[in-house]
């Protein structure tokens, strides 16, 4: 038998790639799964550009294909999933040719790093945090153990354990929920990714150690300089620590821009319907609002527009013609047909215009500027 | 504020140390916990011995002699002597007194336990086939009795005579099982649905669908010692002086039919333990394959692993009777096969055996418990 050769994956540094320039492209990514010998395409033709430095949030309801998404980037698509189009170019090297593991080692945790949902069950139980620090700085940066355990304590330090020296030999059992994601948290970055994808980090914990998770992740992309891919569906985190928005449905990105773009100026109607439901915008005595429907299934093949049996605002086309991205402004894109020029005027839902000051009075700052 | 007690200086001689160290064990929460496991142990164990007893004497006399020879010895020495005989089978049985009076289920319980409970008694043995005559006393803490076969010996002296060479096959099966089965089971985890699962898994599920006495008819036509027939293939049989040799086949059997009961465990374990969220972490970290399957996943699969490996052994000891039998191995399986004839079963013999097996499976568990603790931090021996 032959021996199996082993591809090299030929990185180009990305140190000089400037804050404010992409980082990641992807273009037309196309995913498939395959389940009981039927399709599934959980993500349709999407293309966005990540710049280096910023927080970009990935928002839309459940199985939308936010994680998948995020998951191409790590080459964590489960078995019966692959990339069937498209490419996602990052450090010179389409990731998305990637067929081995091996290919994928040199990415993974060294330069792309994620933290998942829930602290509880990402730490190995049976093995003490120290060492479960340690063997990533043992593998990537090739720290000796000794070395590996003093760099794992300041790691630990730095995400704000205290005492770390003596917690570094405790077992995952032993620490909090809001704890164990400091040490994902310390984990991610032990080898200074370029890349930190947050899926939903927050979910699971309390409000309170959902605040002190955030200031943390916002503390240390200061520091590092990292960009984070902030995944989640509370829109409210979002407009507390993402610089860009990308709202997700049915496999596809619908629209996308800074913050300020999509709280305020917001022009797809799936994104109005996100925003209006925001529990924070309920009246005491109103109905809260909810979107009627449910997301398409992803077996069919979808004709038109994905949102539009359950858009108010659905024009004739939309069941017939995909729309294509219009651009609003320099950072702003959506994908509705009410963009072009031909298109009735609509008016966004009035409760959008007191976002701004419902929002401030829930999180004090509330959007930032 | 810190309170300043006045301690009087510690007296460190041996004397005092050790004092401290005996006061420390026994005030040491997985102690107090082991203690009362054993405590609690000891409560199922009089359970079980009052329940073998009163099963036992649910059975009709009838069992306990030969209707045959009674008939026989009344046509000839006439009823006196047939009842002599009758009266004589059931009070080795515990059935009659000495004064051929019935005893009742509770006394029999009662008498049974006080043997069993470790205290120092006396136990009047009648030594001769006149029943009448009591020649000896037996002294000591636990009594199991007197076997009615075997030469009339005591049950624990044969168990001790014999119990070394089952608890060798037992140990030998237990080893080379988990030593074929935990690779297999690995193999078979490390891709489910390739081909190395898909062969594991027609050899469990035909080891498991014939059914084991099956197997054994077939093992024993090609190598046993006695057949059906009359004849044997290769006609092995156990001997002392060249155990290496005979003890192949049996122990071929044994480990052979307990492999598939390891295998899917080893399997079920790891294929858990692979789709859990530490691992979608550990992979996301960068570590290869090979640092996640052993350093991570078999780590974990090995807790609940060890912990059955005390009752596998318990379990392959009580359960060697068919090879003892087969090839003609002195061992414990064949007493409990042996008291249990269906012509005149042994009342003492099956009643300590019992009793001798249920506490050593207790202890297995205990043992399991135990052994865990040493595998896996988060848990503690205490209530």
């Amino acid at each position: 038998m032959a021996k199996k050769e082993i591809k090299k994956v030929e990185l180009l540094p990305t140190n000089k790639v400037k804050v404010g320039e992409p980082i990641v492209e992807v273009r037309d990514l196309e995913v498939q799964f395959s389940v009981r010998n039927r399709i599934l395409t959980a993500i349709r033709r999407i293309s966005l550009d990540i710049y280096k430095g910023e927080i970009l949030a990935i928002v839309g309801e459940s199985a939308s294909g936010k994680s998948v998404f995020t998951k191409c980037l790590t080459g964590m698509l489960d078995a019966n999933g692959r990339v069937s189009g498209g490419s996602i170019m990052y450090g010179g090297v389409d990731l998305a040719k990637f067929t081995t593991n091996d290919e994928w080692l040199a990415i993974r945790g060294k330069r792309i790093s994620t933290i998942f949902q829930d602290p509880m069950t990402s730490l190995n139980p049976l093995l003490r945090i120290g060492s479960q620090i340690s063997e990533v700085l043992i593998q990537h940066r090739g720290m000796s153990k000794e070395e590996a355990k003093k760099e794992a304590i300041s790691l630990l330090t730095k995400v704000g354990i205290k005492d770390a020296e003596h917690r570094y030999s405790d077992y995952p059992f032993q620490y909090s929920g809001g704890m164990r994601q400091r040490v994902v948290i310390a984990i991610a970055l032990a080898c200074a990714p370029d890349i930190l994808i947050c899926d939903e980090p927050t979910t699971a914990l309390d409000v309170t150690i959902q605040a002190q998770i955030i200031e943390l992740i916002k503390e240390l992309k200061k520091e590092y300089g990292f960009t984070v891919i902030f995944i989640t569906h509370d829109l409210g985190v979002v407009a507390e620590i993402a610089d860009r928005v990308a709202v997700m449905y049915a496999g596809q990105i619908v629209e996308y821009g800074t913050a300020d773009d999509i709280y305020y100026d917001a022009k797809h109607p799936y994104t109005w319907s996100l925003l209006s439901s925001l529990p924070q915008l309920g009246q005491k005595g109103e109905t809260l609002y909810s979107i009627i429907g449910t997301p398409p299934s992803l077996f069919n093949k979808i004709e038109g527009d994905a949102f539009a049996p359950r858009n108010p605002y659905a024009l004739e086309i939309d069941f017939v013609k995909e729309p294509p991205m219009f651009k609003v402004s320099e950072t702003h894109y959506a994908k509705t047909w009410l963009l072009d020029k031909r298109a009735p005027k609509v008016e966004r839902p009035k409760i959008l215009d007191e976002i701004s000051e419902r929002v401030n009075k829930i999180y004090g700052g509330g959007v930032k500027k | 504020m810190e309170a300043v007690i006045e301690t009087k200086p510690r007296k460190d001689n041996w004397f005092f140390k050790s004092l401290r160290a005996i006061r420390a064990f026994f005030t040491n929460p997985t102690t107090l916990y082991i203690l009362k496991r054993i405590g609690s142990s000891l409560i199922t164990i009089v359970l079980l011995a009052a329940l073998v007893t009163a099963l036992l004497r649910l059975l009709p006399d009838e069992k306990f002699y030969s209707n045959s020879l009674y008939m026989k010895i009344l046509g000839k020495a006439g009823e006196k002597a047939a009842n002599n005989y009758k009266w004589s089978q059931l009070f080795e049985a515990g059935i009659v007194d000495k004064n051929n009076n019935r005893v009742s289920i509770f006394e029999s319980i009662g008498k049974f336990l006080y043997y069993i409970i470790p205290i120092p008694k006396q136990i009047p043995i009648r030594w001769s086939a006149d029943y009448s005559e009591v020649l000896k006393y037996w002294n000591g803490l636990i009594y199991f009795g007197k076997s009615s076969k075997f030469d009339n010996a005591f049950v624990l002296d044969i168990f001790k005579e014999r119990c070394g060479i089952s608890f060798l096959i037992s140990m030998i099966t237990v080893v080379f099982t988990y030593l074929i089965s935990v690779p297999m089971g690995i193999a078979m985890a490390k891709k489910p649905g390739g081909t190395a699962d898909k062969i594991g898994n027609i050899f469990v599920v035909l080891n498991y669908a014939i059914p084991a006495i099956v197997f054994y008819l077939i093992m024993n036509k090609a190598f046993g010692l006695i057949n059906i027939d009359g004849k044997s293939f290769f006609n092995f049989k156990y001997n002392k002086s060249n155990p290496v040799i005979t003890l192949i086949p049996p122990l071929f059997c044994m480990i052979f039919l307990s492999i598939p009961g390891v295998v899917i465990w080893v399997r079920r374990f790891m294929t858990d333990e692979l789709s859990s969220d530490y691992v979608k972490f550990a992979r996301s970290k960068g570590l290869s394959e090979q640092t996640i399957f052993y350093k991570h996943v078999f780590r974990n699969a090995v807790v609940p692993l060890v912990r059955n490996i005390p009752a596998t052994l318990i379990f392959a000891f009580v359960g060697s009777y068919y090879v003892e039998t087969i090839w003609g191995i002195p061992g414990t399986g064949n007493m409990l096969i042996t008291f249990l004839s269906v012509q005149n079963p042994d009342v003492q013999g099956i009643q300590s055996l019992t009793v001798i097996y249920g506490a050593m499976s207790i202890l297995a568990f205990l043992l399991g418990d135990i052994v865990t603790v040493f595998f896996d931090p988060r848990i503690k021996l205490t209530d």
